[in-house]
């Protein structure tokens, strides 16, 4: 497969995701809509019926819903979300300064997840039914039945309160992100020892693992080297499907350590209804994902020279 | 075998036990006193039904028995040293430049992510081959452009291309045994015979002694010198292969032949063997083919005495009937 069929794929992909990204739009378009407009919490309290009545006009809330929703489209299209009414300022802007943020944190979890997962999941399938393995499957089951938020709450009263290693919440050193990248990473490790337990257990039994072995191969290189890269790619499957998954969990985690991510503002934005910035937060949230399954094809096609793309 | 030739054998098994475990009961014999041995550069063939043994025979002159699999009893005594007892590392240092195998599933044999070259390498570099040697075994085995092989995934490779891709990674290190387990049996009928004798002709050109496994006797008669005949876990009858085959001396022997076609052959219908081979809970310390043998009287209950004649073995109680059966009967 050559440099421009590879190009040709991409801009494949792209253009499919155009309907996906559409259809997403609207979807969170007409739940911000059901939940209601946010002019009673602008205005307060005491704000007059004709007060309300005049913000609705100026907000464009008083058209038909389908005029809304088409206004909407026709400026989603050029790129404008709307101004976010609590900053008063462009809504993408915002979100897109606070990527990062949740970036660092997704990351720094699938990272701390692989290094805790690999040779865990190695050491469970090589001997397995021995302690270590029984040891592992309890602990993994445990580390994926806990709620982030609850173990992230566990870990602020030991580490930050109770023992003052580290700080309790906010943003700004490393040291910050230890406790939340713990609480967010640590199902997701569970969840990938288990897969790359299951893999490796299913790989090892391959006629080529016995070829390897006939060789003369040492097991590390039977094991390390033909064993995990076949696992490669249902490991990475997962890993970049977690990825997606990490992110919802992130806007969690990011409330109770007052991470000043996407989630915190995504979490704020619903709560005071600023539509515009749901919209626009859903939006890169979703860009990302989509994203994420194209770069995760595109890593199979570098390995796996099998799968054949398009 | 008399103790002036057992200097010079390359591999002796002897009363070969090799024992499954189970979780909740005894542990099953699946081979069960094998015995058999091979010389250097010979050609030897280990013949019988699916299920007597031949496969984990093998498997376990290589150490690579499955999991649950282990030898139990008995010695593999390879130049000298006995394998069964040999540590891990030991037999790992054997394979390769000594002992290699060739597998019955091509299709699944090769690593589907890693290129051809770079899995001849591993095994070249156990046996401290370099990389035109390499090109030079691709080409004996018969591929016209060694190098594009080299950089190429198993998947773009037919089946036969496969398994001559997997002779050339057992013989690059030149080995001094070389156990072909059913290798052609996965492949295409038209290129059985060429992967066979490719197979063969590099082992006779390096000295390589070869055990095939088959149940295909067409194939043993033409290719081997020596034929040892298994059945439920037992080795029971070992012999040059003309004198087996055209005189055997065990039963089971005569029935696997008169269920095999043969070229000329003018026989409407095959014989098919009654019944079936028993499975390892059923063994017992008689014959354990007398629940299907035409000769078996009450006697076959009783452990069969191993009869050694000149360079044959056979274990039956009426070896004497057998062949004053086969005289009357028009010979072969």
């Amino acid at each position: 497969m050559g440099v421009l069929s590879v190009g040709t794929y991409i801009a494949g992909r792209l253009a499919q995701m155009i309907p996906t990204l559409l259809l997403i739009v609207t979807i969170v378009f007409f739940l911000v809509y059901v939940v209601g407009d946010p002019v009673g919490l602008m205005l307060g309290d005491n704000a007059t019926p004709e007060q309300v009545a005049a913000m609705r006009e100026a907000m464009g809330l008083n058209q038909p819903v389908f005029m809304q929703y088409l206004n909407y489209i026709g400026s989603v299209l050029t790129g404008d979300f709307g101004e976010s009414y609590q900053y008063g300022q462009a809504a993408l802007p915002i979100v897109l300064e606070r990527l990062p943020a949740t970036l660092t944190l997704a990351i720094g979890a699938i990272l701390l997840a692989l290094v805790i997962a690999i040779p865990l999941g190695v050491w469970s399938a090589t001997h397995r039914g021995g302690v270590i393995d029984s040891v592992v499957s309890s602990i993994s089951v445990l580390a994926k039945a806990m709620p982030n938020f609850w173990l992230g709450i566990m870990l602020i009263l030991l580490f930050a309160v109770t023992l003052r290693w580290l700080p309790v919440s906010g943003a700004g050193s490393w040291a910050h992100l230890v406790l939340p990248v713990i609480a967010l990473g640590t199902g997701t490790a569970a969840e990938i020892t288990r897969l790359v337990r299951s893999s490796m257990i299913e790989i090892l039994s391959q006629d080529y693992i016995r070829t390897a072995y006939g060789k003369g191969l040492r097991r590390r290189a039977v094991v390390y080297r033909h064993a995990l890269l076949n696992a490669f790619v249902p490991v990475t499957s997962i890993t970049i499907l977690q990825f997606s998954t990490l992110i919802g969990g992130a806007l969690v985690t990011e409330v109770v350590f007052s991470w000043p991510g996407l989630g915190q503002l995504l979490v704020n934005a619903v709560s005071q209804r600023d539509m515009a910035l749901v919209q626009a937060s859903v939006f890169v949230i979703a860009v990302m994902v989509l994203a994420l399954s194209l770069i995760s094809d595109l890593l199979f096609k570098a390995v796996d020279r099998r799968i054949n793309l398009g | 075998m008399t103790a002036e030739t057992a200097a010079q054998e390359l591999l002796t098994v002897k009363d070969l036990r090799v024992s499954a475990t189970r979780r909740e009961s005894q542990d099953l014999h699946v081979v069960d006193g094998a015995s058999f041995s091979i010389a250097p550069g010979e050609r030897a063939a280990l013949v019988g039904e699916s299920g007597s043994g031949k496969s984990v025979t093998c498997f376990s002159v290589m150490g690579l028995l499955a999991q649950n699999l282990r030898v139990s009893g008995g010695s593999i005594r390879w130049r000298g040293n006995d394998l069964a007892t040999a540590k891990r590392e030991e037999i790992r240092r054997l394979r390769g430049p000594e002992i290699a195998m060739i597998y019955q599933e091509p299709l699944t044999s090769l690593n589907p992510l890693m290129t051809i070259g770079y899995q001849l390498k591993e095994a070249a570099r156990r046996s401290k081959v370099g990389r035109r040697e390499i090109l030079e075994m691709l080409d004996r085995v018969g591929f016209a452009d060694p190098r594009r092989i080299m950089g190429q995934r198993p998947h773009e490779l037919s089946g036969g291309m496969r398994q001559r891709v997997m002779i050339a990674m057992a013989l690059i290190g030149q080995p001094k045994l070389l156990l072909a387990d059913e290798p052609t049996t996965a492949l295409d009928v038209t290129i059985q015979s060429q992967v066979l004798k490719l197979m063969y002709d590099l082992s006779y050109e390096m000295g390589t002694a070869v055990l095939i496994v088959s149940h295909d006797l067409s194939v043993v008669r033409k290719l081997s010198d020596t034929i040892h005949v298994m059945y439920a876990g037992q080795v029971v009858e070992s012999g040059p292969t003309d004198s087996v085959l055209s005189q055997p001396r065990h039963p089971y022997t005569r029935a696997l032949l008169s269920s095999a076609p043969r070229l000329g052959d003018t026989r409407e219908r095959l014989e098919s063997i009654p019944g079936i081979v028993p499975t390892p809970d059923q063994w017992d310390a008689g014959c354990r083919f007398r629940s299907r043998c035409p000769l078996a009287t009450e006697r076959c209950a009783e452990t069969p005495p191993v009869d050694v004649v000149a360079d044959r073995s056979s274990a039956c109680w009426h070896v004497d009937q057998l062949l004053a059966e086969q005289k009357e009967a028009t010979p072969l």
